[in-house]
């Protein structure tokens, strides 16, 4: 019997054997055997009889293979390289539809896919925001590239780095006056000690801490635009003051505050000063390093502003001619310095671009804390960290995947579609989704943008996401991140053999799944790291908030002294000590975190030239912050009024005055200026700075009441609301004209940290995020091995294997490489992080268990997402998984 | 019978040729073909396959596949605007040859 169909399925197996032929050449080439053969059969042949006739059509084809391969070969055509591909509209409209049908009926995949993809891109453009954010800082000046803030160098061994943001007062003009290429200067001064400022209008009394005295040059140098009041003279007169509009308003409410008085306590001394409104300034924007409240004109200072002795808390800016004038006058600064002060290889000036105060500076005495270029850097890393993550994630899964589409390949290919098409639909799909992930990225940063500004202490707005420039790198990453997780499925998957494919053996071929698993422990080292340098962070700050910082700074909060407050103290703190929740109180110059006054000291015996940080205090202030003797005596409470010759040293004075011992330095002399002291005994170190900086060697002097600027109060710890109630109350009482003030320590500590704890909480979010999305990309993997597995398991289930049994034979494998990724993360987290804690001055040490501890907790979760899948597939009934096909 | 080197050199004006026409797939070019030349053109059929193919890499054809209700997978080809041109010069080349033949071929004037 004549069976036609077999026939031509055994012509087909022959010509299959040659191998230029394609699987779309031979369907044509079957067509045509078909044709011919009903054709003949027209004619009257049999189907024997016609097969035959139509075969033998082939023996005559002198060599068919030879020809296709020719044809193959020839060279393509004259069709211009660049003239593109015409746009089948069509064949996109129909792949379209069947990608959204995969896409439906397989939500789980879809959605780790596009939701691993989404939140890995709204990481990076967080940080995105962030990074532009920080470097935009002083950017909103006209003239901003031609600013330049003048800075100090002072060091003890002539070294010209930069040292302080503040210097001088004579310094400005000198410059204009010296060098044609100083357009313009602005000198602006902050208050000295105490940086809050009593002010007053009628009923309205506050502490300001944003107050200045600033040259009328500030508004011609800098932008800040004065919505009433002429800027050329808004300043020029002494006893002049701008208001910002949210002072104005606070102040004033709805009314117009020009030309009304206010009363100031400048030299928080107790005299009030009457100020004349002459302005309302714009509110200062967030990105400058120098934010203000109320300018009063400079020429109200009563001090000498033409010295070039010491170091105030004053700034000096300069508008040069051309941007590249700063580099072209430095030589000539020392120069400078001998005409109009002298040849002190300790003192030194340089210009400071504006646009790099904010991230650039670490000089001490800024008007505010700056940021860091090396955050910058760092969240940058991190975010194309977390990026990296999500692309491998969608490549992992897309190639894992892969048998399911490779009838769909086949087909293609067999009818005929050039592996070029099939590259460029892979990655279309893998654009689209990536397209679609960035979507759902910008609103998921919409939903979380409030949380966000908590913990960065940012405030972006909404509206930052519909700028062009943020519309543009969102599709720039959504390009990028398309590409990069599409090319290499779309290669893997497009190379799929159809003969293979159609018969849809899974995707287990070697050099696959070894990259495969290569991605999975990159994914997961990278996690690892991120894990272990959050938990390093942590611990330092931790070590920070906890540490030993020479007192008490627990249970202390600072009061800035009045005049009446001043006048009464004695009284006042009789008070307050009657209330057993309060344990002490005393007052002094500075207070730990407020600042400090440097003074050259001479020691007898030892070095002479030596800068000190010098505090005045009363007798009760080691008392009252528990700083403990080491060698000599406390002083004494001096009769009323009197200055006593007792000086207290810390530590570090006694080791860098040269001294052996503590012991040794007691009963020495010293002399500061005209005063000449005794040391009457050592005391421990304190921070008085951030943990950033070492111990600074600190003097204390024995002063009366009106050289303070702060009341301290020490409370019991358990007490804090029924202490604060009794202050308040006492205040009230004695001091019922200036309004209560009040801070606590150790919440100055925490500003003085704040950029890191900042860090602290964004690097653990992130982190987070990171191993989210890394799991993700676990659970999808692990997911699809357990579909592939569903008749293993079926089988070992009947064969008896238990849960545990079935869980280990599963996961066995992926457990084994996150492990092998974290011991790959331990060495890079440890160089980093170790080169972060060498920028603190006191570090914790990365303890050896913080690796371990970051492995297991990896492993957990890890282990929790490949277990619940196997779980789920263990507890499937067998007889189901067996039928599956 | 033609020459097969006559055969291969005609094959390419002839298929453009028939493609000019309207697109067209393989069997139905054939067949076309044998009308035309009343089977005077021996070809060996099979090879037209490989020869469209080279056709279509040289930019003077264009394939698809269609699948129409009415019948099977069959891919259609049809001419390029390069092909279009390539069949002008193809013609132009046989017709120089052509009227050198004829009028070589044209009877001498009896000598008288």
């Amino acid at each position: 019997m004549f069976d036609l169909e077999q026939s031509i399925k055994d012509w087909k197996r022959a010509m299959k054997r040659n191998p230029s032929i394609e699987a779309s050449d031979l369907v044509e080439l079957e067509r045509y055997l078909r044709d011919k053969i009903e054709d003949l059969g027209r004619e009257g042949l049999s189907p024997e009889e016609a097969f035959k006739k139509a075969e033998a059509e082939f023996h005559k084809a002198e060599s068919l293979e030879a020809a296709y391969r020719q044809a193959r070969a020839a060279r393509p055509g004259r069709r211009f390289p660049w003239k593109p591909a015409k746009l089948d509209f069509a064949l996109l409209r129909s792949n379209v539809r069947i990608a959204l049908r995969r896409m439906l009926r397989q939500k789980t995949f879809s959605l780790i896919n596009i939701g691993g993809l989404a939140l890995g891109i709204a990481c990076s453009l967080l940080i995105f925001l962030w990074v532009c954010d920080e470097r935009s800082y002083d950017r909103f000046h006209a003239n901003a590239d031609r600013i330049f803030r003048v800075v100090f160098s002072s060091s003890d061994d002539g070294d010209p780095a930069p040292t302080n943001a503040n210097g001088s007062r004579g310094v400005g003009p000198a410059l204009k006056k010296d060098f044609p290429e100083v357009l313009e200067t602005v000198r602006v001064q902050k208050m000295e000690g105490n940086p809050k400022r009593y002010v007053g209008y009628q009923d309205k009394k506050f502490y300001e801490p944003r107050f200045f005295f600033a040259e009328p040059s500030l508004f011609t140098v800098f932008d800040f635009p004065l919505v009433r009041g002429d800027a050329s003279t808004a300043l020029k007169e002494p006893g002049s003051v701008v208001l910002t509009e949210a002072t104005a308003r606070k102040y004033f409410g709805a009314e117009d505050p020009v030309g009304k008085t206010i009363e100031v306590d400048p030299e928080n001394d107790g005299t009030i000063v009457p100020f004349r409104i002459t302005g309302v300034a714009k509110d200062v924007p967030r990105a400058s390093h120098f934010h203000f409240d109320i300018l009063a004109s400079y020429s109200s200072l009563r001090e000498d502003t033409g010295s070039f002795d010491g170091f105030q808390q004053h700034y000096t800016y300069a508008l040069l001619r051309d941007s590249d004038s700063a580099v072209a006058l430095t030589p000539h600064l020392t120069d400078f310095l001998k005409r109009n002060w002298r040849d002190d290889p300790w003192y030194r000036i340089s210009f400071q671009p504006l646009a790099s105060i904010h991230l650039r500076s670490g000089l001490r005495s800024e008007i505010e804390p700056v940021g860091s270029a090396l955050y910058v850097t760092v969240f940058s890393a991190i975010a194309l960290a977390v990026l990296l993550i999500a692309c491998i994630n969608f490549m992992n899964l897309a190639t894992a995947r892969s048998a399911q589409r490779a009838k769909e390949v086949g087909v293609r290919k067999a009818v005929g579609a050039p592996r070029s098409r099939l590259v460029r639909q892979f990655l279309g799909e893998a654009l689209s989704v990536s397209l679609a992930a960035t979507t759902v990225a910008g609103l998921m940063i919409l939903a979380v943008l409030p949380l966000f500004n908590r913990l960065s202490g940012k405030s972006l707005a909404a509206e930052e996401l519909a700028k062009p420039a943020f519309l543009l790198s969102a599709a720039a990453i959504a390009l990028a991140v398309g590409l990069v997780s599409g090319l290499y499925p779309a290669v893997v998957l497009s190379s799929l053999r159809p003969g293979q494919a159609l018969k849809a053996k899974s995707v287990s071929s070697g050099s696959r799944v070894f990259l495969r698993r290569a991605l999975v422990i990159f994914q997961f080292a990278l996690s690892g790291a991120i894990i272990c340098s959050a938990l390093v962070i942590q611990d330092q700050m931790r070590f920070i908030q906890s540490g030993n910082v020479g007192f008490d700074r627990d249970q202390v909060l600072m009061i800035p002294l009045n005049k009446d407050l001043r006048r009464k103290f004695e009284s006042f703190r009789a008070e307050l000590l009657k209330n057993p929740a309060i344990e002490n109180a005393a007052s002094s110059s500075y207070v730990p975190t407020s600042g400090s006054a440097h003074y050259n000291f001479d020691f007898e015996g030892g070095a002479e030239g030596q800068t000190q940080v010098v505090y005045m205090v009363d007798s009760e202030f080691f008392a009252t912050y528990g700083i403990e003797l080491r060698a000599g005596r406390l002083p004494g409470r001096p009769s009323s009024g009197e200055s006593s010759q007792d000086v207290l040293v810390s530590e570090t004075t006694v080791r860098e005055a040269g001294y052996a011992s503590p012991a040794a330095a007691v009963g020495k002399g010293v002399r500061i200026e005209e005063f000449r002291g005794v040391i009457a005994g050592v005391v421990d170190d304190i921070n008085i700075y951030s943990l950033h900086r070492p111990a600074y060697p600190i003097a204390y002097l024995v002063r009366p009441i009106d050289r303070h600027n702060y009341m301290s109060v020490r409370f019991r710890p358990a007490a804090v609301s029924e202490a604060l109630a009794h202050l308040q109350k006492t205040w009230s009482t004695m001091i019922p004209s200036f309004p209560l003030d009040f801070s606590f320590l150790d919440e100055s500590f925490e500003q003085l940290h704040l950029a890191e704890k900042r860090m602290k909480d964004l690097f653990s979010v992130f982190s987070f995020l990171a191993v989210a999305i890394s799991c993700l990309g676990l659970f999808g993997l692990a997911a699809f091995t357990v579909e592939q597995k569903t008749k293993e398991i079926g089988v070992r289930k009947v064969l008896g294997a238990s849960n545990t049994g079935l869980f280990l034979v599963l996961s066995k494998s992926m457990l084994r490489w996150v492990l092998l990724a974290n011991l790959a993360a331990w060495p890079a987290a440890f160089f980093v992080m170790q080169a972060w804690l060498r920028g603190f001055a006191y570090r914790t040490t990365i303890h050896w268990w913080i690796f371990p501890l970051s492995a297991v907790l990896a492993f957990v979760v890890a282990a929790l997402t490949v277990g619940s899948q196997a779980f789920k597939a263990a507890r499937a009934n067998p007889v189901d998984s067996l039928r599956y096909e | 019978m033609v020459s097969k080197a006559l055969t291969g050199a005609s094959t390419k004006p002839i298929v453009l040729a028939i493609l000019k026409r309207g697109e067209s797939y393989g069997y139905e070019i054939i067949q076309q073909v044998r009308e035309i030349t009343g089977g005077a053109l021996d070809w060996s059929e099979p090879m037209l396959y490989p020869f469209l193919k080279r056709l279509e890499r040289d930019g003077l054809i264009q394939s698809h596949w269609r699948l129409s209700d009415k019948g099977p997978l069959r891919k259609y080809y049809k001419l390029t605007g390069q092909g279009v041109a390539e069949l002008e010069n193809e013609k132009s080349q046989w017709l120089t040859v052509h009227s050198a033949l004829i009028s070589l071929w044209a009877p001498l004037p009896e000598r008288r």
